[in-house]
């Protein structure tokens, strides 16, 4: 036999517990869900104007810069430059000549005479002398050569052939090449021949070449505008 | 279990709530989200677009530029060349002639008879006056003359230059030497520069 206790609770027992648990669950779930959202919207609103500005600014300043290409080419168009390059061809080639040192070339000419041979008429082939054209863009000139056509008499045709050894040797005589020769009645040798000549200051390195002392007497290079 | 069921939906809304935000959050999630990459990727291949294309202008851009100022630069020595160099015939022609006589006499050399071809180059804006003249010397003369010459600051170069021997130590030179001058400005086309 046992004894039961009287019921005194005015409602009904019920285990809220698991409702709970559920409820406080879902709600931090909705509250970080909630947070994440707002972050998420306030970060890429944020980030896609900062990128929109960027793209309107590129758009902006290439539209710019196409109006500013347009006018410089019709400028550059209206310039002439393939008129203006060949005018700054020549009048380096001009230059050139004017810096040609007819002296400096003498001395050298005589270092490699050897006893017995006289020049008799010295000049410059036209069509060879003067400054090489540079690259555009290249601050290195390319070498400078002068084609000489030089004329004269050697007593003999030993002294003849140690002149082209001479020359040959001579690191500011390059490529000589003897066209002919006649020996006279009285025994001299008259010769022709044609050499390159390299004017500059020192006898150019193998490789690379190096670049060349600006002439000090006449104006400076004018430099080649090339579209 | 009915008990429990019974409890849920005593208690409705305790739960209801809660969860109808967190499926309002994960809807607006999915759907925000994927739209929001959507959005951002479209931008960001629009921008790199936009940056190269931007880079290919600037660097077209630059290069004009700078060919624009090597051409002005280029045209600006020619101009000074021209006008502080060559000069034309009127201002410099005698100047020059007296000053290749004053050299070769300074040398030693006396050029009894010279001529002086002229060749027009058109297309350069430019007059080529020779001074072509024999004379006897020395060695020594020569390349004095031709000293002097190197050190004149006036713009004349030697074309060519030939040797005879007239006697042991006497030389006949023949001398080609040149000069450039600017063309005149026409008269005609100056005027109707000028006019209205």
């Amino acid at each position: 036999m046992s004894w039961q206790a009287p019921n005194l609770a005015r409602a009904r027992f019920e285990n809220l517990r698991p409702l709970r648990r559920i409820s406080l669950l879902l709600a931090a779930a909705a509250l970080v869900l909630t947070a994440w959202n707002a972050a998420t919207w306030v970060r890429t609103g944020a980030l896609g104007a900062e990128r929109a500005a960027e793209l309107e600014r590129l758009t902006r300043e290439t539209s710019q810069a196409r109006a500013r290409i347009a006018t410089l080419e019709a400028d550059l168009e209206a310039a002439d430059l393939e008129a203006e390059n060949e005018r700054v061809e020549f009048l380096n080639h001009r230059i050139a000549e004017r810096a040609f040192s007819w002296n400096l070339l003498l001395d050298r000419l005589v270092e490699a005479l050897p006893a017995g041979v006289r020049v008799r008429q010295l000049s410059p082939s036209v069509a060879r002398r003067g400054a090489a054209p540079r690259r555009a863009g290249s601050r290195e000139r390319e070498v400078e050569t002068v084609g000489l056509r030089v004329s004269g008499e050697a007593e003999d045709d030993e002294a003849l052939l140690e002149l082209v050894d001479n020359l040959f040797g001579n690191p500011h005589f390059r490529a000589p090449d003897l066209g002919s020769e006649t020996t006279r009645d009285d025994g001299l040798v008259q010769f022709g021949l044609e050499v390159q000549y390299l004017p500059g200051d020192e006898p150019p390195a193998p490789a690379p070449a190096a670049p060349l002392p600006p002439p000090a007497a006449a104006p400076p290079d004018l430099p080649e505008a090339r579209p | 279990m009915r008990q429990r069921l019974e409890i849920f939906r005593h208690h409705f809304l305790a739960w209801s709530i809660p969860l109808a935000l967190v499926v309002l959050n994960v809807a607006w999630l999915s759907a925000f989200g994927s739209g929001a990459r959507l959005r951002a990727a479209d931008l960001e291949n629009r921008l790199e677009r936009a940056r190269d294309e931007h880079a290919r202008e600037t660097a077209l851009l630059a290069e004009r530029e700078k060919l624009w100022i090597a051409a002005n630069e280029n045209r600006s020595r020619t101009r000074a060349l021209y006008e502080e160099r060559f000069s034309t015939e009127s201002a410099r022609l005698t100047a020059a002639m007296r000053e290749v006589k004053s050299l070769a006499a300074r040398a030693g050399l006396e050029p009894r008879t010279i001529s002086y071809p002229e060749e027009r180059l058109e297309e350069f804006g430019l007059l080529r006056r020779s001074f072509v003249f024999n004379v006897e010397g020395t060695y020594t003369d020569l390349r004095t003359f031709l000293h002097l010459l190197e050190l004149s600051s006036s713009f004349v170069s030697i074309d060519a230059i030939q040797v005879r021997e007239r006697s042991p130590g006497a030389l006949g030179v023949s001398l080609r030497l040149s000069t450039l001058f600017a063309a005149e400005a026409d008269p005609a086309s100056a005027a109707s520069e000028t006019g209205p």
